[in-house]
């Protein structure tokens, strides 16, 4: 038999609490370098999370050898994932915890951690701590957060920055991880790179300055931090409007109204089916789903560059701001 | 259901068919093992203990997935021990995990394990896992009654 690791709970003598999308993570690892790498995800002690889960890590002395490519499966309540040897992750959703055994290069990087391990880790163990990931942008206006849903390709990414860019609060371009706090349906981001395909360059001119680079889905795209961008970035919102976006051939924007069914199901589009075994789990994700379902929905369809967009959805919410105060 | 009948990807291959079962009893472990892949099943045949029946007991439930687009490689068997878990890889398409709380080996193989292979050496690896594991709950059992 070729190398054994042994994740013995003893030897994880480093132990840190993390916040992730509003859940509580208790970090365990046999080295200080993993903690180190994701000390901006530390909690504040008087933090109450929604959830919480436990993440084992071992750092081995492997080195990373060919390419990190992905390789992900699951059944029943376990998940693997791998990006090359080295670097293996086993989600225990029944136990409501990740084992990992990781390269010192992988402990050390940022990136990696930021841009696909904590995503993935709360796309997959979500449903277990009561969060549930959703294929859309989340921005605030006035202290009032919106979602804003579309298929990859609908321009959910250059519509955020563009929006962020005039003076809407930031908080995902892509997936927003949905949780009840409080009786209240609260949208998390988790900072991730805003992710601009090659032809934003003509709405963006700024992009000239970035390369290039092969997103985790292979695409090629421009990923840069919100802030680079000129974003105000926050962390959270409690949103109430839930937009849905559709590219039109003709310039303009309009906005009408759609039934919360149209969110139920796109909700369900996008989240990954879970199996019969983690019944309790569908049916909390199902009571969030509900919640996301009475948001106030509307097809938000635009053609032309962003900015007719942000001019059309800035008039919405004056108009409907007046109505409410009217 | 089917992705196509609910529209979601299965990305993760969770619901992948396993249309092939059998029981067999191997180095004293009685397991049900469902698969998709009827090569296992055959290799399994001189274990075989009977058909499966409704209310007879299982002491260890498998469900093995051949997995074609896995990527595929010679490497040797790479284990993480992380009691109850054990996850035995081969490269990284071959990855097996076995519960041994909940007395189950679920997983994939990739096209390069070959039904031989799996039968005769990696699940043999697994099943003495479990072995050690039963061990260790009898040893604090006993510690916990005096």
């Amino acid at each position: 038999m070729g190398r054994e690791v042994v994740i013995d709970e003893a030897a994880l003598t480093y132990s840190d609490e993390l916040k992730l999308a509003g859940a509580l993570c208790n970090l365990r690892a046999n080295s200080h370098i993993v903690g180190d790498t994701l000390r901006k995800w530390r909690a504040n002690n008087a933090q109450e999370g929604i959830g919480a889960f436990e993440i084992q890590v071992v750092t081995t002395g492997e080195r990373d050898i060919g390419s990190r490519r992905p390789h992900f499966r699951g059944l029943a309540h376990l998940v693997t994932a791998s990006f090359g040897e080295a670097n293996i992750f086993v989600f225990d959703l029944a136990r409501r915890k990740v084992i990992a055994t990781i390269s010192e290069e992988v402990a050390a990087d940022h990136g990696f951690w930021d841009r696909i391990l904590l995503p993935i880790t709360m796309g997959v163990l979500g449903p277990a701590v009561g969060v549930v990931p959703v294929h859309a942008a989340c921005l605030t206006f006035d202290g009032e957060g919106m979602l804003i849903g579309g298929d990859s390709g609908a321009g959910k990414s250059t519509l955020s920055v563009a929006l962020a860019q005039n003076g809407f609060g930031y908080i995902s371009d892509d997936w927003s991880y949905m949780a009840m706090h409080s009786g209240q349906i609260t949208a998390h981001g988790m900072s991730v790179p805003a992710k601009l395909l090659p032809d934003a360059m003509k709405h963006f001119p700024a992009l000239a300055n970035y390369s290039l680079a092969p997103a985790l889905n292979e695409e090629l795209a421009y990923e840069l931090s919100p802030n680079e961008l000129g974003a105000q970035v926050q962390l959270s919102c409690e949103p109430q409007w839930f937009f849905f976006l559709e590219r039109t051939p003709e310039s303009g924007c309009h906005l009408r109204p759609v039934c919360g069914e149209e969110a139920q199901r796109y909700v369900g589009r996008s989240v990954e089916r879970l199996p019969p075994e983690l019944g309790e789990m569908i049916q909390a994700r199902a009571a969030v789903v509900d919640q996301i379902s009475r948001l106030s929905c509307w097809k938000l369809s635009y053609g032309g560059p962003p900015d007719t967009a942000v001019r059309g959805l800035r008039a919405f919410l004056a108009e409907q701001h007046q109505e409410v105060t009217a | 259901m089917s992705s196509a009948e609910t529209g979601v990807p299965d990305l993760l291959r969770r619901f992948a068919p396993t249309p092939h079962s059998t029981r067999v009893l191997i180095h004293n472990v009685e397991i049900e093992f469902h698969t998709d892949d009827v090569e296992i099943v055959a290799r399994m045949q001189p274990w075989t203990c009977g058909s499966i029946g409704p209310g007879s007991h299982t002491l260890l439930l498998a469900k093995v997935i051949r997995d074609r687009d896995a990527p595929s490689g010679d490497s040797g068997v790479s284990i993480i021990s992380a009691p109850p878990l054990t996850t035995l890889l081969v490269g990284t398409g071959t990855v097996l995990v076995l519960d041994c709380e909940r007395r189950e080996i679920l997983g994939f193989l990739a096209s390069s394990i070959s039904a031989a292979r799996f039968v005769d050496e990696l699940l043999p690896i697994l099943l003495e896992r479990l072995g050690r594991f039963r061990a260790a709950e009898s040893c604090e059992r006993a510690v916990r009654s005096l």
